[in-house]
């Protein structure tokens, strides 16, 4: 028979029902002392699971658990099944916009439309782009130098400048100025 | 077929129901966390499902179905640290308030009681070593023998019987002398 007191751990391996030893279970029985700390030992363990399973079941009362069960059966339900593919984005659905015209409503953007294709045709055939670039010089013959200074033309010479020149040689020298350039227009018959 | 599904399923249901409630505790004392304990449940359920023709009689269901939970609890936790590795706790975050799931309302001061002796109890049983605490919940909580967790754990009756009383040890340490939280 143990005679001291019976240390905390023999106290709790006696409670959990760990080791039998019958020593100490005699000491039990005959000591008070012992038995009220091992009864303590007992509380605090049934304290503990008491609280325990309580905190558990507050958090999942049965309400919850039902939720859980169908959540469980349902994912049971779609083992084995191809997933879905959903079609992207998943929230917006397709919608065809049908959009009536009216005739008049046609007519006018037909008539833009022409519009905008004419001036744009109109404008490739104005601003045609120069022909091959060829220099003309034409001497004036020596009778004509009586005249007005006679310069070399160049046929190159944008549109601006050969009228500025027809104008500079109208506006200073009468008729005989005008014969150089009378020189440079072929006559109707040398066209035919 | 379509019949044999079924009554499978039906049968399926009265076992979910069955052990269901076993299950979260352990779930959720072994994880702390009522989100990770669902998951652990309806994954370890799943499992059962899919795996139930690997069942062999020689262990209890409710063996085969603990393994089952407990592996998934423990993958949970690594997940879980993994995560926290690279996230902030809600704690460290004043500004984002902790939602905790709705809990009976038993009356303002005993639901406070209880939630305070409830929160010291989950502290203490948080802060065993991972064997002492799976043995601790599976026996005091799940209430299953030293036998039936071993089995359960793949560990011996008497390592089972070494970590329980080493874990009742220190909660008791850690909760303060017998009888004061009784």
């Amino acid at each position: 028979m143990i005679r001291r007191h019976l240390s905390d751990d023999q106290l709790t391996e006696a409670c959990l029902a760990l080791a039998e030893d019958p020593a100490v279970s005699r000491h039990l029985a005959s000591c008070d002392a012992c038995r009220l700390r091992q009864a303590g030992i007992v509380r605090l363990l049934e304290a503990t699971t008491t609280a325990a399973v309580a905190e558990a079941d507050d958090l999942f009362p049965d309400a919850w658990l039902t939720r859980q069960r169908a959540r469980i059966l349902a994912r049971v339900d779609h083992l084995g099944r191809p997933a879905r593919v959903i079609a992207f984005p998943a929230s917006a659905r397709r919608e065809t916009v049908v959009r009536h015209a009216r005739p008049a409503a046609r007519l006018v953007a037909a008539g833009a439309a022409a519009g905008l294709a004419i001036g744009l045709l109109t404008g490739r055939l104005v601003s045609r782009p120069p022909e091959r670039p060829q220099t003309v010089a034409t001497q004036v013959s020596a009778k004509a130098q009586t005249g007005p200074t006679v310069r070399t033309v160049s046929a190159v010479g944008s549109d601006d400048e050969f009228f500025g020149q027809v104008e500079m040689a109208g506006g200073s020298g009468g008729p005989a100025a005008l014969r150089p350039l009378d020189a440079l227009t072929p006559r109707a018959w040398d066209v035919r | 077929m379509a019949g044999n599904r079924d009554a499978a399923r039906e049968r399926f249901a009265e076992l979910v129901a069955h052990q269901q409630r076993r299950a979260t505790r352990v779930a959720y004392h072994y994880l702390r966390d009522v989100h990770d304990a669902d998951e652990a449940v309806q994954d370890a359920f799943v499992k059962v499902f899919t795996h139930i023709t690997g069942y062999r009689e020689e262990l209890p269901f409710e063996v085969w179905f603990t393994r089952i939970l407990i592996n998934g609890c423990l993958d949970l936790r690594k997940a879980r640290a993994r995560r926290l590795r690279w996230t902030v706790q809600p704690s460290a975050r004043p500004d984002v308030p902790v939602v905790e799931p709705a809990a009976a309302q038993p009356g303002p001061e005993a639901a406070l009681m209880s939630r305070e002796h409830a929160r010291r109890i989950g502290q203490a049983v948080e802060q065993l070593p991972d064997r002492q605490r799976t043995v601790f919940t599976l026996c005091h909580i799940a209430e299953q023998s030293t036998r039936e967790v071993g089995q359960a754990l793949g560990l011996s009756e008497a390592t089972v019987r070494v970590h329980l009383f080493r874990g009742v040890r220190k909660l008791r340490i850690l909760l303060g002398r017998e009888g004061r939280l009784a």
